[in-house]
């Protein structure tokens, strides 16, 4: 006799039926469990690249300062070691520089100098500011040979980029005048609203001319929605003087858009045609300013220069993005003693932000606190290949930056945005506090501990 | 060159909707749709709802998240019965959940000469699979609701359930975290027939999980269901 698994079913007592379905549940339990549980492969990053092809320095022959330091220096050291720059100290004469040549040396072999922190081998980015192994081999050959001064005659002016730059300014927001004191170490953050008489608008382009480039450390430029504008302002009322300190402050999807941000040797951009930031009605922007003091003093009253539209094509969003459970309690946990722990997300924004078709990304960010090492931002595209956005070999802390891609790179509907985090939580590796080195210390997500955040500028194409 | 050393971008997440997978759709709706009245040796129910979700996480905007419940518990004694319930919200790749529960209700308190008054007690565990923009997530949960029922005619009863609960959240790349939380829901039965009733409910439970700088969470819900009884 055969019966029909409904009739089977129903001929069961109900303590079967309640087992049969407790059983039911048990195998859809594991069998969802197991498909979560897949840990994701570490990024390797690719090492073998022209860019990363070493120059055989005895070929360079023999290294002048004026032939062939100079204009490197001046191209790739004078948006900050010049007289009245941020830079603690110039390089503008020979004699300067010879009397830094060890230095220099050293900073270009341990690639501390110019401040570049993406690796080789990943892609190409605009504003490129590190050296090409040319150059490299030219400063080491400079070095090696005792820095030698050459002939004058033999210098040639470097010819100017043209990578960059906004290419008009339809609104320029002048910030306070301010005389930042030394809060942190010896720095300040501070952070200045400014009215946006012609909102709602989008900008299309930014760049800051900072007032007193000697204590102007870099400037980041986010829009303030209406609904925070009282908020923010009652911090800039509530503390003596222009603006407020905003050390430690921060700001979430729901303040406003990122715009951007500004470091000695920007020279500001445009977004790619058709792009734009909106600024709402009613919105502020907000401009906080991070003074050093190490190089000087004084005054200072920035400017934040816009071009922007009435309409734009595309609306871009500046996403940032960490795994949900790293900001809660112990999920981003890293004990004290870990040398290289590791934190991983995937995430596909094509779901959220694209409304399930592509997204261009046109710019990317990672930014971890004092502990973090190394870290990578990869998509996983759907057919299994990995196409590399960016990649910290070595990160630092004071030298982070937003890295805009010379192509824009296109997440299809399935495709992952990976991001992969790493730090050195032993003693050795502590940040300094109050002039002493910290003990190690378990660490979880917050301001004063760590975090691992991509931030992403995308669009629909 | 932009951005460098950006203390302030330090908190300046744009979270864009992704705490939404987590604790949002996650946590509010476990043991839901409490009604105290146990079932008879033998009875079934079956329960039909729909319910929504939300939390007071400000980086999600407040997104309310709907889901869909279905029921069913068993009479196994006078005192006690057994159920379980699964509840999915269909969202595509952006977000989908599916949850799953059962639970045991012991009658502690029945007001023996009016039946006015009824105490329940209803352990409950349940797993919550979580799947946002090919991420997937998994919680735990064991909540333990103390159920009041008050008959205030007789077709119209309040409910009255304070709760206990602890969630245990993983998902790759990540620790596991745990989720004390602590809360009540006030719900209202309306029994157009024996054998057929409804109810609405209104849940709030408060976590001290919550991101840097808050003071903690609360996971609401909100719920309509209609309840059949077979003898």
């Amino acid at each position: 006799m055969t019966t029909s698994r409904a009739q089977s079913h129903r001929s069961l007592p109900l303590r079967s039926r309640s087992l049969l379905h407790a059983c039911l549940c048990c195998a859809l339990l594991a069998a969802l469990s197991l498909s979560g549980c897949r840990a994701p492969e570490l990024f390797k990053a690719p090492t073998e690249c022209a860019e990363n092809k070493p120059v055989d320095r005895t070929e360079l022959g023999k290294v002048t300062w004026h032939r062939d330091m100079r204009p490197l220096v001046e191209t790739r050291c004078w948006p900050c070691h010049k007289t009245g720059d941020i830079a603690p100290f110039p390089i503008e004469t020979y004699a300067q520089a010879h009397k830094l040549h060890p230095l220099i040396g050293h900073s270009v072999r341990t690639n501390s100098m110019p401040p570049w922190q993406a690796g080789p081998c990943c892609r190409p980015y605009r504003f490129d500011t590190s050296l090409t192994p040319k150059e490299k081999a030219v400063v080491k050959a400079w070095v090696q040979q005792g820095a030698p001064e050459g002939d004058v005659a033999d210098y040639k002016a470097p010819a100017k980029t043209t990578d960059g730059g906004l290419s008009r300014v339809d609104l320029a927001l002048k910030g306070p005048t301010y005389t930042p004191s030394a809060k942190f170490g010896t720095d300040e953050l501070r952070c200045f609203l400014l009215d946006v008489p012609d909102a709602p608008l989008f900008v299309t382009g930014f760049n800051v001319r900072p007032g007193n480039a000697k204590v102007v450390h870099h400037v980041l430029l986010n829009v303030i929605n209406k609904d925070y504008v009282a908020h923010f302002q009652g911090l800039d009322d509530n503390d003596s003087g222009p603006g407020w300190d905003c050390f430690g402050q921060g700001l979430s999807a729901a303040h406003g858009a990122g715009i951007g941000g500004w470091a000695p040797g920007f020279r500001g951009l445009d977004y790619p045609d058709g792009l734009g930031i909106k600024v709402p009605a009613g919105a502020k922007l907000l401009m906080a300013v991070h003074y050093d003091l190490s190089g000087g003093g004084g005054a200072d009253a920035s400017t934040a220069q816009f071009s922007t539209a009435k309409t734009v094509q595309r609306e871009v969003t500046n996403m940032g993005f960490s795994h949900p459970l790293w900001l809660i309690g112990d999920g981003m946990k890293i004990a004290a003693g870990d040398k290289d722990a590791v934190r991983t997300f995937a995430y596909d924004p094509t779901s959220s932000v694209g409304e399930n078709g592509p997204l261009n990304v046109y710019a990317v960010n990672i930014h971890m606190h004092e502990r973090g090492t190394r870290a990578s931002l990869v998509i996983d595209r759907l057919d299994g290949e990995r196409e590399c956005l960016l990649y910290i070999p070595s990160y630092d802390f004071d030298w982070q930056q937003t890295y805009f891609l010379e192509k824009p790179a296109t997440l299809k509907p399935g495709d992952l945005l990976y991001l992969e985090c790493h730090w050195d939580n032993t003693d050795s590796n502590q940040p300094i506090k109050g002039g002493k080195k910290a003990k190690a210390q378990d660490q979880w997500w917050g301001t004063d501990k760590e975090m691992c955040t991509a931030f992403v500028m995308m669009a629909k194409p | 060159m932009t951005g460098a050393r950006p203390r302030q971008v330090r908190d300046a997440l744009v979270l864009a909707g992704l705490l939404t997978w987590m604790v949002g759709s996650g946590c509010a709706s476990f043991a839901s749709f409490k009604v105290p009245q146990t079932l008879p040796k033998g009875d079934q129910r079956i329960l039909l709802g729909t319910a929504i979700d939300l939390n007071s996480l400000e980086e999600t905007g407040y997104q309310p998240l709907p889901d869909i419940t279905l029921g069913s518990r068993f009479g196994v004694s006078d005192d006690t019965d057994v159920g379980g319930r699964i509840a999915f919200m269909p969202l595509g790749r952006r977000v989908t959940t599916m949850t799953l529960e059962v639970s045991a209700r012991r009658r502690l308190v029945k007001d023996a000469s009016s039946g006015v008054v009824n105490v329940t007690l209803q352990p409950s565990l349940g797993y919550r699979w979580l799947s946002a923009g090919g991420t997937d997530g998994h919680i735990g949960d064991f909540s333990l609701p103390l159920i009041t029922g008050f008959w205030l005619t007789p077709r119209n009863q309040l409910i009255v359930s304070p709760q206990v609960s602890l969630q245990l959240g993983h998902s790759t790349g990540a620790n596991p975290i745990w989720i004390p939380a602590a809360g009540g829901s006030l719900g209202w039965q309306f029994q157009q027939r024996p054998a057929q009733g409804f109810m609405i409910e209104a849940s709030a439970l408060y976590t001290p999980r919550g991101t840097e700088g808050t003071s903690g969470t609360v996971l609401m819900h909100v719920g309509v269901a209609i309840l059949w009884t077979r003898r």
